[in-house]
Protein backbone atom coordinates (compact mmCIF):
# COMPACT_ATOMS: atom_id res chain seq x y z
CA UNK A 1 0.00 0.00 0.00
CA UNK A 2 3.06 2.26 -0.02
CA UNK A 3 1.80 4.10 -3.53
CA UNK A 4 -1.93 4.38 -1.61
CA UNK A 5 0.48 6.25 1.46
CA UNK A 6 1.99 8.51 -1.11
CA UNK A 7 -0.98 9.39 -2.42
CA UNK A 8 -2.92 9.92 0.40
CA UNK A 9 0.40 12.18 1.82
CA UNK A 10 0.19 13.94 -1.65
CA UNK A 11 -3.63 15.10 -1.09
CA UNK A 12 -3.32 16.16 2.35
CA UNK A 13 -0.59 18.76 1.55
CA UNK A 14 -3.11 20.80 0.05
CA UNK A 15 -5.75 20.72 2.41
CA UNK A 16 -6.69 23.21 4.74
CA UNK A 17 -5.36 21.83 8.22
CA UNK A 18 -8.55 21.47 9.91
CA UNK A 19 -10.07 19.21 7.56
CA UNK A 20 -6.95 16.66 6.80
CA UNK A 21 -7.09 14.41 8.59
CA UNK A 22 -11.01 13.40 8.48
CA UNK A 23 -10.89 14.22 4.49
CA UNK A 24 -7.82 11.45 4.11
CA UNK A 25 -9.56 9.29 6.67
CA UNK A 26 -12.80 9.16 4.54
CA UNK A 27 -10.59 8.83 1.09
CA UNK A 28 -8.84 6.27 2.10
CA UNK A 29 -11.61 4.40 3.14
CA UNK A 30 -13.16 4.74 -0.37
CA UNK A 31 -10.04 3.53 -2.23
CA UNK A 32 -8.95 0.98 0.29
CA UNK A 33 -12.43 -0.19 -0.44
CA UNK A 34 -12.13 -0.07 -3.87
CA UNK A 35 -9.08 -2.42 -3.75
CA UNK A 36 -10.49 -4.80 -1.63
CA UNK A 37 -13.87 -4.93 -4.31
CA UNK A 38 -11.29 -5.58 -7.11
CA UNK A 39 -9.01 -8.20 -5.18
CA UNK A 40 -12.27 -10.25 -4.29
CA UNK A 41 -13.30 -9.84 -8.16
CA UNK A 42 -9.71 -10.89 -9.13
CA UNK A 43 -9.26 -13.71 -6.13
CA UNK A 44 -5.75 -12.35 -5.83
CA UNK A 45 -3.72 -9.02 -4.40
CA UNK A 46 -3.75 -6.78 -6.61
CA UNK A 47 0.01 -5.21 -8.20
CA UNK A 48 1.28 -1.99 -7.91
CA UNK A 49 0.06 -1.59 -11.56
CA UNK A 50 -3.40 -2.23 -10.68
CA UNK A 51 -3.25 -0.21 -7.83
CA UNK A 52 -1.74 2.61 -9.76
CA UNK A 53 -4.82 2.38 -12.45
CA UNK A 54 -7.45 3.13 -9.37
CA UNK A 55 -5.66 6.13 -8.08
CA UNK A 56 -5.37 7.31 -11.65
CA UNK A 57 -9.12 7.14 -12.02
CA UNK A 58 -9.45 9.50 -8.77
CA UNK A 59 -7.43 12.32 -10.46
CA UNK A 60 -4.03 14.39 -9.28
CA UNK A 61 -3.87 14.53 -5.83
CA UNK A 62 -3.65 18.64 -6.25
CA UNK A 63 -7.17 18.36 -7.96
CA UNK A 64 -8.73 16.14 -5.84
CA UNK A 65 -7.63 18.25 -2.65
CA UNK A 66 -9.09 21.39 -4.49
CA UNK A 67 -12.15 19.74 -4.66
CA UNK A 68 -12.88 20.16 -1.76
CA UNK A 69 -12.10 24.00 -1.07
CA UNK A 70 -14.25 26.83 -1.87
CA UNK A 71 -14.19 28.40 -4.75
CA UNK A 72 -11.85 31.44 -4.32
CA UNK A 73 -11.18 34.46 -6.53
CA UNK A 74 -8.42 37.19 -6.46
CA UNK A 75 -11.38 38.73 -8.88
CA UNK A 76 -14.57 37.62 -8.89
CA UNK A 77 -16.45 37.21 -11.81
CA UNK A 78 -18.92 39.96 -11.29
CA UNK A 79 -15.98 42.50 -10.60
CA UNK A 80 -13.70 40.89 -13.82
CA UNK A 81 -15.44 42.75 -16.98
CA UNK A 82 -14.70 45.74 -14.92
CA UNK A 83 -11.15 45.16 -14.13
CA UNK A 84 -10.46 44.10 -17.57
CA UNK A 85 -11.97 46.93 -18.96
CA UNK A 86 -9.26 49.62 -16.73
CA UNK A 87 -6.67 47.70 -17.18
CA UNK A 88 -7.24 47.81 -21.25
CA UNK A 89 -7.74 51.30 -20.97
CA UNK A 90 -4.12 51.80 -19.30
CA UNK A 91 -2.75 49.49 -22.15
CA UNK A 92 -4.44 50.80 -24.97
CA UNK A 93 -4.52 54.91 -23.95
CA UNK A 94 -1.19 55.04 -22.54
CA UNK A 95 1.46 51.64 -22.72
CA UNK A 96 0.68 51.52 -26.06
CA UNK A 97 0.65 54.63 -27.17
CA UNK A 98 3.94 54.74 -25.07
CA UNK A 99 5.62 51.46 -26.78
CA UNK A 100 4.69 52.67 -30.24
CA UNK A 101 6.21 56.16 -30.31
CA UNK A 102 8.65 56.08 -27.80
CA UNK A 103 10.65 53.38 -28.34
CA UNK A 104 9.98 53.78 -31.89
CA UNK A 105 11.26 57.71 -32.22
CA UNK A 106 14.06 56.32 -29.86
CA UNK A 107 14.98 53.61 -32.18
CA UNK A 108 15.03 56.45 -34.80
CA UNK A 109 17.20 58.63 -33.08
CA UNK A 110 19.55 56.14 -32.51
CA UNK A 111 19.95 54.64 -35.92
CA UNK A 112 22.67 54.21 -36.98
CA UNK A 113 25.00 55.23 -33.86
CA UNK A 114 27.47 53.10 -32.49
CA UNK A 115 25.20 51.75 -29.32
CA UNK A 116 22.00 51.91 -31.12
CA UNK A 117 20.76 48.01 -30.15
CA UNK A 118 21.60 48.79 -26.72
CA UNK A 119 20.22 51.82 -26.45
CA UNK A 120 16.75 50.53 -28.13
CA UNK A 121 16.79 48.00 -25.14
CA UNK A 122 17.08 50.21 -22.33
CA UNK A 123 14.03 52.11 -23.62
CA UNK A 124 12.00 49.05 -22.61
CA UNK A 125 13.33 48.72 -19.26
CA UNK A 126 11.60 51.40 -17.63
CA UNK A 127 8.42 50.61 -19.87
CA UNK A 128 8.07 46.73 -18.69
CA UNK A 129 9.21 47.98 -14.79
CA UNK A 130 5.58 50.65 -15.27
CA UNK A 131 3.82 48.37 -16.94
CA UNK A 132 4.23 45.90 -14.22
CA UNK A 133 3.32 48.00 -11.42
CA UNK A 134 0.15 49.19 -13.26
CA UNK A 135 -0.68 45.60 -13.74
CA UNK A 136 0.02 45.17 -9.42
CA UNK A 137 -1.74 48.17 -8.63
CA UNK A 138 -4.74 47.74 -10.76
CA UNK A 139 -5.44 44.45 -9.60
CA UNK A 140 -4.00 45.36 -6.14
CA UNK A 141 -7.15 47.47 -5.69
CA UNK A 142 -9.24 45.33 -7.10
CA UNK A 143 -8.80 42.21 -5.52
CA UNK A 144 -9.27 44.52 -2.10
CA UNK A 145 -12.88 45.94 -3.83
CA UNK A 146 -13.92 42.17 -4.33
CA UNK A 147 -12.82 41.42 -0.37
CA UNK A 148 -15.06 44.32 0.58
CA UNK A 149 -18.01 43.13 -1.28
CA UNK A 150 -18.24 46.79 -2.29
CA UNK A 151 -19.27 45.24 -5.64
CA UNK A 152 -22.30 43.45 -4.33
CA UNK A 153 -23.60 46.62 -3.17
CA UNK A 154 -22.49 48.01 -6.74
CA UNK A 155 -24.47 45.45 -8.49
CA UNK A 156 -27.61 45.62 -6.79
CA UNK A 157 -27.83 48.85 -7.40
CA UNK A 158 -28.32 48.18 -11.49
CA UNK A 159 -31.18 50.11 -13.06
CA UNK A 160 -31.85 49.81 -16.67
CA UNK A 161 -32.61 53.73 -16.95
CA UNK A 162 -29.22 54.63 -16.13
CA UNK A 163 -27.12 52.59 -18.95
CA UNK A 164 -25.89 54.31 -21.41
CA UNK A 165 -27.58 55.56 -24.36
CA UNK A 166 -26.70 54.37 -27.74
CA UNK A 167 -24.43 56.60 -29.63
CA UNK A 168 -24.34 57.24 -33.15
CA UNK A 169 -20.79 57.53 -34.05
CA UNK A 170 -21.47 60.39 -36.35
CA UNK A 171 -22.92 62.52 -34.19
CA UNK A 172 -20.18 64.97 -31.55
CA UNK A 173 -21.21 65.47 -28.10
CA UNK A 174 -21.25 68.87 -26.87
CA UNK A 175 -19.60 68.71 -24.74
CA UNK A 176 -16.63 67.12 -26.26
CA UNK A 177 -16.58 70.51 -28.73
CA UNK A 178 -17.33 73.17 -25.77
CA UNK A 179 -14.63 71.66 -23.85
CA UNK A 180 -12.20 71.33 -26.74
CA UNK A 181 -12.65 74.95 -27.54
CA UNK A 182 -12.07 75.57 -24.42
CA UNK A 183 -9.09 74.01 -24.40
CA UNK A 184 -7.65 75.17 -27.52
CA UNK A 185 -8.63 79.18 -26.39
CA UNK A 186 -6.59 78.80 -23.25
CA UNK A 187 -3.57 77.16 -25.79
CA UNK A 188 -3.74 80.25 -28.22
CA UNK A 189 -3.58 82.37 -24.96
CA UNK A 190 -0.90 80.57 -23.89
CA UNK A 191 1.10 80.39 -27.56
CA UNK A 192 0.41 84.22 -28.06
CA UNK A 193 1.44 84.62 -24.71
CA UNK A 194 -1.17 86.83 -23.12
CA UNK A 195 -1.75 83.90 -20.85
CA UNK A 196 1.29 83.33 -18.50
CA UNK A 197 2.65 80.64 -16.63
CA UNK A 198 2.68 81.80 -12.91
CA UNK A 199 6.43 83.34 -12.59
CA UNK A 200 8.93 81.87 -10.42
CA UNK A 201 11.25 85.30 -9.47
CA UNK A 202 14.64 85.26 -10.83
CA UNK A 203 13.86 82.57 -13.71
CA UNK A 204 12.40 83.04 -17.46
CA UNK A 205 11.34 79.88 -19.16
CA UNK A 206 10.57 80.56 -22.47
CA UNK A 207 10.01 78.21 -25.67
CA UNK A 208 12.97 76.71 -26.96
CA UNK A 209 14.63 78.27 -30.19
CA UNK A 210 13.92 74.68 -32.04
CA UNK A 211 9.88 75.06 -30.87
CA UNK A 212 9.71 78.75 -32.23
CA UNK A 213 10.52 77.67 -35.60
CA UNK A 214 6.78 76.68 -36.00
CA UNK A 215 5.51 79.55 -34.10
CA UNK A 216 3.12 80.13 -36.84
CA UNK A 217 2.16 76.59 -38.61
CA UNK A 218 1.29 75.80 -34.50
CA UNK A 219 -0.63 78.55 -34.14
CA UNK A 220 -2.50 78.37 -37.31
CA UNK A 221 -2.62 74.73 -36.10
CA UNK A 222 -4.41 75.89 -32.59
CA UNK A 223 -6.80 78.47 -34.57
CA UNK A 224 -7.83 75.47 -37.04
CA UNK A 225 -8.50 72.58 -34.09
CA UNK A 226 -10.92 75.69 -32.54
CA UNK A 227 -12.79 76.42 -35.01
CA UNK A 228 -13.94 72.99 -35.96
CA UNK A 229 -14.74 72.89 -32.34
CA UNK A 230 -16.81 75.89 -32.96
CA UNK A 231 -18.61 74.70 -36.00
CA UNK A 232 -19.05 71.46 -34.04
CA UNK A 233 -20.95 72.78 -31.29
CA UNK A 234 -23.71 74.36 -33.11
CA UNK A 235 -24.10 71.66 -35.66
CA UNK A 236 -23.18 68.14 -34.20
CA UNK A 237 -22.77 65.73 -36.87
CA UNK A 238 -19.92 65.07 -38.75
CA UNK A 239 -20.31 65.14 -42.92
CA UNK A 240 -17.32 64.16 -45.22
CA UNK A 241 -15.80 67.70 -45.75
CA UNK A 242 -15.41 68.63 -42.05
CA UNK A 243 -14.17 65.43 -41.53
CA UNK A 244 -11.49 65.38 -44.28
CA UNK A 245 -10.67 69.39 -43.18
CA UNK A 246 -10.27 68.07 -39.59
CA UNK A 247 -8.45 64.99 -40.90
CA UNK A 248 -5.98 67.29 -42.13
CA UNK A 249 -5.45 69.53 -39.36
CA UNK A 250 -5.19 66.36 -37.16
CA UNK A 251 -2.62 64.46 -39.30
CA UNK A 252 -0.29 68.25 -39.30
CA UNK A 253 -0.83 68.50 -35.76
CA UNK A 254 0.58 64.90 -35.34
CA UNK A 255 3.58 65.89 -36.99
CA UNK A 256 4.01 68.76 -35.18
CA UNK A 257 3.65 66.66 -31.82
CA UNK A 258 6.06 63.96 -33.22
CA UNK A 259 8.84 66.80 -34.08
CA UNK A 260 8.51 67.72 -30.58
CA UNK A 261 9.12 64.37 -29.44
CA UNK A 262 11.90 63.61 -31.37
CA UNK A 263 13.78 66.55 -30.17
CA UNK A 264 13.15 65.14 -26.27
CA UNK A 265 14.62 61.71 -27.43
CA UNK A 266 17.80 63.24 -28.91
CA UNK A 267 18.28 64.52 -25.69
CA UNK A 268 17.13 68.26 -26.65
CA UNK A 269 15.11 70.84 -25.08
CA UNK A 270 11.73 72.35 -25.36
CA UNK A 271 11.83 75.31 -23.16
CA UNK A 272 15.12 77.72 -22.62
CA UNK A 273 15.45 78.30 -18.82
CA UNK A 274 17.65 81.48 -17.94
CA UNK A 275 18.21 83.50 -14.54
CA UNK A 276 21.21 85.48 -13.41
CA UNK A 277 21.51 83.40 -9.93
CA UNK A 278 20.81 79.85 -11.99
CA UNK A 279 24.37 78.03 -12.21
CA UNK A 280 24.45 76.23 -15.95
CA UNK A 281 24.06 72.74 -14.57
CA UNK A 282 20.95 73.85 -12.78
CA UNK A 283 19.45 75.29 -15.99
CA UNK A 284 20.04 72.28 -17.93
CA UNK A 285 17.99 69.86 -15.25
CA UNK A 286 15.35 72.41 -14.91
CA UNK A 287 15.03 72.21 -19.07
CA UNK A 288 15.42 68.54 -19.14
CA UNK A 289 12.76 67.91 -16.50
CA UNK A 290 9.88 70.37 -18.18
CA UNK A 291 10.77 68.51 -21.42
CA UNK A 292 10.35 65.21 -19.86
CA UNK A 293 7.09 66.39 -17.96
CA UNK A 294 5.75 67.82 -20.86
CA UNK A 295 6.61 64.73 -23.13
CA UNK A 296 5.49 62.01 -20.66
CA UNK A 297 2.22 63.53 -19.37
CA UNK A 298 0.92 65.85 -22.35
CA UNK A 299 2.57 64.90 -25.96
CA UNK A 300 2.69 61.11 -25.74
CA UNK A 301 -0.76 61.44 -25.41
CA UNK A 302 -1.49 63.84 -27.67
CA UNK A 303 0.27 62.26 -30.26
CA UNK A 304 -1.88 59.00 -29.88
CA UNK A 305 -4.76 60.90 -29.85
CA UNK A 306 -3.87 62.95 -33.18
CA UNK A 307 -3.40 59.69 -34.96
CA UNK A 308 -6.28 57.97 -33.92
CA UNK A 309 -8.53 60.66 -35.11
CA UNK A 310 -6.30 61.07 -38.09
CA UNK A 311 -7.76 57.72 -38.78
CA UNK A 312 -11.50 58.09 -37.47
CA UNK A 313 -11.87 61.46 -39.74
CA UNK A 314 -10.12 59.65 -43.41
CA UNK A 315 -12.88 56.93 -42.23
CA UNK A 316 -15.77 59.46 -42.49
CA UNK A 317 -14.41 61.41 -45.32
CA UNK A 318 -14.31 58.58 -47.34
CA UNK A 319 -17.94 58.03 -46.11
CA UNK A 320 -16.96 55.02 -44.48
CA UNK A 321 -18.24 54.43 -40.43
CA UNK A 322 -15.60 55.51 -37.86
CA UNK A 323 -13.91 51.74 -36.44
CA UNK A 324 -16.17 50.66 -33.54
CA UNK A 325 -15.33 52.94 -30.83
CA UNK A 326 -14.85 51.18 -27.44
CA UNK A 327 -14.02 53.11 -24.26
CA UNK A 328 -10.74 53.35 -24.40
CA UNK A 329 -10.15 54.56 -28.22
CA UNK A 330 -13.32 57.44 -27.25
CA UNK A 331 -11.14 58.19 -24.53
CA UNK A 332 -8.18 58.67 -27.32
CA UNK A 333 -10.19 60.37 -30.07
CA UNK A 334 -11.78 62.72 -27.29
CA UNK A 335 -15.33 62.42 -28.85
CA UNK B 1 -16.01 16.47 -39.60
CA UNK B 2 -12.39 17.35 -38.81
CA UNK B 3 -10.83 15.12 -36.16
CA UNK B 4 -10.26 18.54 -34.48
CA UNK B 5 -13.92 19.34 -34.73
CA UNK B 6 -14.59 16.20 -33.43
CA UNK B 7 -12.75 16.34 -30.33
CA UNK B 8 -14.33 19.72 -29.72
CA UNK B 9 -17.57 18.34 -29.57
CA UNK B 10 -16.33 15.39 -27.44
CA UNK B 11 -15.31 18.25 -24.99
CA UNK B 12 -18.08 20.44 -25.40
CA UNK B 13 -20.54 17.37 -24.89
CA UNK B 14 -18.67 16.46 -22.03
CA UNK B 15 -18.81 19.64 -20.12
CA UNK B 16 -22.51 20.24 -20.92
CA UNK B 17 -23.55 16.35 -19.84
CA UNK B 18 -21.37 17.14 -16.46
CA UNK B 19 -23.42 20.66 -15.94
CA UNK B 20 -26.61 18.48 -16.44
CA UNK B 21 -25.83 15.93 -13.49
CA UNK B 22 -24.79 18.24 -11.48
CA UNK B 23 -28.20 19.31 -10.12
CA UNK B 24 -29.29 15.53 -10.70
CA UNK B 25 -26.73 14.43 -8.42
CA UNK B 26 -27.71 15.88 -5.37
CA UNK B 27 -31.04 14.75 -5.62
CA UNK B 28 -29.97 11.67 -6.16
CA UNK B 29 -27.76 11.69 -3.15
CA UNK B 30 -30.55 13.13 -0.74
CA UNK B 31 -32.74 10.35 -2.32
CA UNK B 32 -30.61 7.76 -1.67
CA UNK B 33 -29.44 8.75 1.85
CA UNK B 34 -32.75 8.34 2.93
CA UNK B 35 -31.28 5.39 4.34
CA UNK B 36 -27.89 5.45 5.82
CA UNK B 37 -25.21 4.69 4.14
CA UNK B 38 -21.21 5.47 4.30
CA UNK B 39 -19.81 7.16 0.57
CA UNK B 40 -18.51 4.11 -0.64
CA UNK B 41 -21.28 2.23 -0.59
CA UNK B 42 -23.44 5.60 -1.60
CA UNK B 43 -20.94 5.47 -4.60
CA UNK B 44 -21.74 1.76 -6.05
CA UNK B 45 -24.84 2.51 -5.24
CA UNK B 46 -25.27 5.26 -7.35
CA UNK B 47 -23.61 3.43 -10.34
CA UNK B 48 -25.58 0.71 -10.32
CA UNK B 49 -28.35 2.57 -10.63
CA UNK B 50 -26.67 4.18 -13.59
CA UNK B 51 -24.98 7.49 -12.17
CA UNK B 52 -21.70 7.23 -11.82
CA UNK B 53 -19.71 9.75 -10.37
CA UNK B 54 -16.33 9.60 -8.65
CA UNK B 55 -14.55 9.66 -5.29
CA UNK B 56 -13.75 13.23 -5.96
CA UNK B 57 -16.85 14.64 -6.96
CA UNK B 58 -18.79 12.68 -4.54
CA UNK B 59 -17.29 13.37 -1.02
CA UNK B 60 -16.57 17.30 -1.70
CA UNK B 61 -20.48 16.99 -2.62
CA UNK B 62 -21.59 15.35 0.64
CA UNK B 63 -19.23 17.43 2.86
CA UNK B 64 -20.81 20.59 1.23
CA UNK B 65 -24.41 19.23 1.68
CA UNK B 66 -23.98 18.93 5.64
CA UNK B 67 -22.22 22.06 6.15
CA UNK B 68 -25.71 23.03 4.53
CA UNK B 69 -27.63 21.20 7.09
CA UNK B 70 -29.21 19.03 4.83
CA UNK B 71 -27.09 15.80 5.82
CA UNK B 72 -25.81 14.44 9.30
CA UNK B 73 -22.81 12.21 9.88
CA UNK B 74 -21.11 10.18 11.82
CA UNK B 75 -17.78 8.57 12.30
CA UNK B 76 -18.24 4.26 13.54
CA UNK B 77 -16.78 1.28 13.20
CA UNK B 78 -17.55 -1.53 10.79
CA UNK B 79 -15.52 -4.87 9.77
CA UNK B 80 -12.62 -3.15 11.48
CA UNK B 81 -12.48 0.12 9.88
CA UNK B 82 -13.85 3.36 11.05
CA UNK B 83 -16.55 4.56 8.51
CA UNK B 84 -18.06 7.86 8.27
CA UNK B 85 -21.97 7.10 7.81
CA UNK B 86 -24.58 9.62 6.30
CA UNK B 87 -28.47 10.10 6.48
CA UNK B 88 -30.69 12.78 5.57
CA UNK B 89 -31.59 15.51 7.97
CA UNK B 90 -35.06 16.58 8.90
CA UNK B 91 -34.73 19.68 7.22
CA UNK B 92 -32.96 17.79 4.09
CA UNK B 93 -36.02 15.32 3.72
CA UNK B 94 -38.16 18.85 3.02
CA UNK B 95 -35.97 20.46 0.58
CA UNK B 96 -35.79 16.66 -1.14
CA UNK B 97 -39.55 16.91 -1.33
CA UNK B 98 -39.35 20.53 -2.73
CA UNK B 99 -36.48 19.44 -5.31
CA UNK B 100 -38.49 16.93 -6.27
CA UNK B 101 -41.46 19.09 -6.54
CA UNK B 102 -39.24 21.33 -9.26
CA UNK B 103 -37.57 18.38 -10.55
CA UNK B 104 -41.31 16.89 -12.06
CA UNK B 105 -42.35 20.76 -13.12
CA UNK B 106 -39.14 20.64 -15.25
CA UNK B 107 -39.47 16.99 -16.68
CA UNK B 108 -42.92 18.16 -17.90
CA UNK B 109 -41.97 21.40 -19.24
CA UNK B 110 -39.33 20.14 -21.12
CA UNK B 111 -41.47 17.00 -22.15
CA UNK B 112 -43.86 19.52 -23.91
CA UNK B 113 -41.41 21.49 -25.58
CA UNK B 114 -39.39 19.12 -26.87
CA UNK B 115 -43.17 17.65 -28.43
CA UNK B 116 -43.68 20.74 -29.69
CA UNK B 117 -40.32 21.08 -31.51
CA UNK B 118 -40.88 17.49 -32.70
CA UNK B 119 -37.84 15.93 -30.80
CA UNK B 120 -40.30 13.64 -28.75
CA UNK B 121 -38.35 11.63 -25.99
CA UNK B 122 -40.52 8.06 -26.96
Amino acid sequence: MELLDRYLKAVKFWLPSEQKQDIVAELSEDIRSQIEDKESELGRQLNDAEVEAILKKGGPPMLVAQRYLPQRYLIGPALFPTYWMVLKLTWLCFYGPWLVIVVGLKIFASFGAAHAGAAATGMFEPFFRSLFIQFAVVSGVFALIERSHANAEFLKSWNPRKQLKVRDPNRVPRSSSISELAWYVMLLLWWVNVLRIPAISGVNITMAPAVLRLYWPILVLIVCQGTIDCVNAFRPRWNPRRAALRGIVDALSFLVVGYFLLIWVQGGTLVAVTGAKLASAEIAAAQKAITYGWSVVLLIWAAASYAARTVQDARRAANKPPIPQNWALRMLVGD
Amino acid sequence: MTQGNTNENGVLLENLRLELRRGCLVLAVLAELRNEQYGYTLRKGLAERGLEVDEGTLYPLLRRLESQGLLASEWREEDKRNKRFYKISRDGKLVLKQLLAEWQGIGLSLEEILKESGHGTS
